[in-house]
C-alpha cells in the first residue's frame, strides 16, 4: 500500500528499451540523453570479441529523463551478446516501445540485428524504430536495412549518431510518434 | 445365549445363514451389479488437420530409436520439447509441442500499457523536444 502511494506521488513512469547487436552503441546512446549518470553493468570481455572493445554490458543500462513533475521516461539498454538474452524479456516488461540500434559501419551485424528483432517481435507487440548509428561514415543504407530486416513501410529507420544529443532525440521522437500513430489508429478503428 | 448362538439366530432371520436358503426364494446377490466399463471418448490432443499437415510435411519417417538424451534438446527445432524424467528424457516434436509453444508465446507477449493514452504521448513528445 505504501509503495502504491509512493508511486502515485511520484507520478507516471514510461519505459523505452534500446536493443541491438554487440557494440552497436546502445550504452553510448543512453549516456548521451540521460539526465542521470547511467547505471551500467559493464564487465571486461574475455572472449574473441575483446578486439572490438574492452567492456560490454552484461545485464542492463539504465538512464532517466524527467519530462515534467509527474512524468518520467526510463531508458533501458539490453546486453548485446545473445548469451545474455534472458535479460531481454525482463527489461522489456511494460515497455512503451523499443529502439533497435544497428551500427551502419558494420554490415556484418545485420544478421544479428535480424535475430534480435525476431525475438523482440515474438516477445512484444509494441511499436519500434530502427536507428542507424554511425550512418555518416556507414556503408549501410536505409533501404538495405529495410530489405534485410523485412521492415514494413510504416516502421521508421532513423540515421543517428549515438554521441550526439539532438540525433538521439530524433530517434526517441520517431518512436514516440510511432506509438502516437498506433494509438490514433486504434482510436479511429474503435 | 452365547454370542455364536445370537449370530446364528440373526443370520437365520435374514436368510443368510449357511444352508439356510429357502427353496422358493432366489438367493440375494450382495454384490451390486457391475456397470459397464467406462471408457472416455477419444479426444485428440491436437486438431486432426494440423496433425495431418505435420505428418505430410515430415520429410521421412523417423527411425525407431530409443529416447534421445535431453542434452540434444538445444539443437532440436523450435517445435520440439524435452520430456521425461531422469534416464527417460526424449525430444519429441509434434503438433502438441508446437501448440504449447504457440500458447506460451501468445500469453507471454508484452502489450502496450493501456494507461498510455494520446495526452500522455503528447506530453512525452513535448518533453523530449524540449531537452
Amino acid at each position: 500500500m505504501a509503495t502504491r502511494r509512493a508511486r502515485r506521488q511520484c507520478g507516471q513512469a514510461v519505459k523505452i528499451v534500446v536493443t541491438g547487436p554487440f557494440a552497436a552503441g546502445k550504452t553510448t546512446l543512453i549516456r548521451t540523453i540521460s539526465e542521470i549518470t547511467v547505471l551500467s553493468t559493464e564487465r571486461g570481455i574475455t572472449d574473441e570479441t575483446r578486439s572490438r572493445k574492452a567492456e560490454t554490458t552484461v545485464a542492463m543500462d539504465f538512464g532517466r529523463i524527467t519530462i515534467d513533475r509527474d512524468l518520467v521516461l526510463y531508458l533501458f539498454g539490453t546486453p548485446g551478446q545473445e548469451r545474455f538474452d534472458f535479460m531481454w524479456e525482463i527489461l522489456g516488461e511494460g515497455m512503451l516501445g523499443y529502439v533497435l540500434l544497428v551500427d551502419a559501419s558494420r554490415p556484418e551485424t545485420l544478421a544479428e540485428a535480424e535475430s534480435i528483432l525476431a525475438a523482440f517481435r515474438r516477445m512484444a507487440h509494441v511499436p519500434f524504430v530502427v536507428a542507424l548509428n554511425r550512418s555518416g561514415d556507414g556503408s549501410l543504407g536505409e533501404q538495405e536495412v529495410r530489405d534485410s530486416l523485412g521492415l514494413a513501410a510504416h516502421v521508421p529507420v532513423v540515421p543517428c549518431e549515438a554521441t550526439d544529443k539532438d540525433s538521439v532525440k530524433s530517434v526517441l521522437l520517431a518512436l514516440l510518434y510511432s506509438v502516437l500513430d498506433e494509438i490514433e489508429a486504434e482510436a479511429a478503428h474503435a | 445365549m452365547t454370542a455364536a448362538a445370537a449370530l446364528a439366530a440373526a443370520r437365520a432371520a435374514q436368510g443368510l445363514g449357511a444352508g439356510t436358503q429357502q427353496p422358493g426364494r432366489p438367493r440375494q446377490d450382495v454384490v451390486p451389479p457391475r456397470p459397464e466399463p467406462f471408457l472416455p471418448g477419444r479426444r485428440p490432443e491436437h486438431p486432426e488437420p494440423a496433425y495431418a499437415e505435420h505428418v505430410a510435411a515430415a520429410p521421412a519417417p523417423r527411425p525407431a530409436v530409443p529416447a534421445r538424451p535431453a542434452a540434444a534438446a538445444p539443437s532440436a527445432p523450435a517445435s520440439s520439447m524435452a520430456v521425461g524424467g531422469l534416464g527417460t528424457s526424449a525430444v519429441v516434436d509434434g503438433a502438441t509441442a508446437r501448440a504449447l509453444a504457440e500458447h506460451v508465446d501468445a500469453d507471454a507477449a508484452i502489450e502496450r500499457d493501456p494507461h498510455v493514452n494520446r495526452s500522455l504521448l503528447l506530453r512525452l513528445i513535448a518533453g523530449v523536444r524540449g531537452l
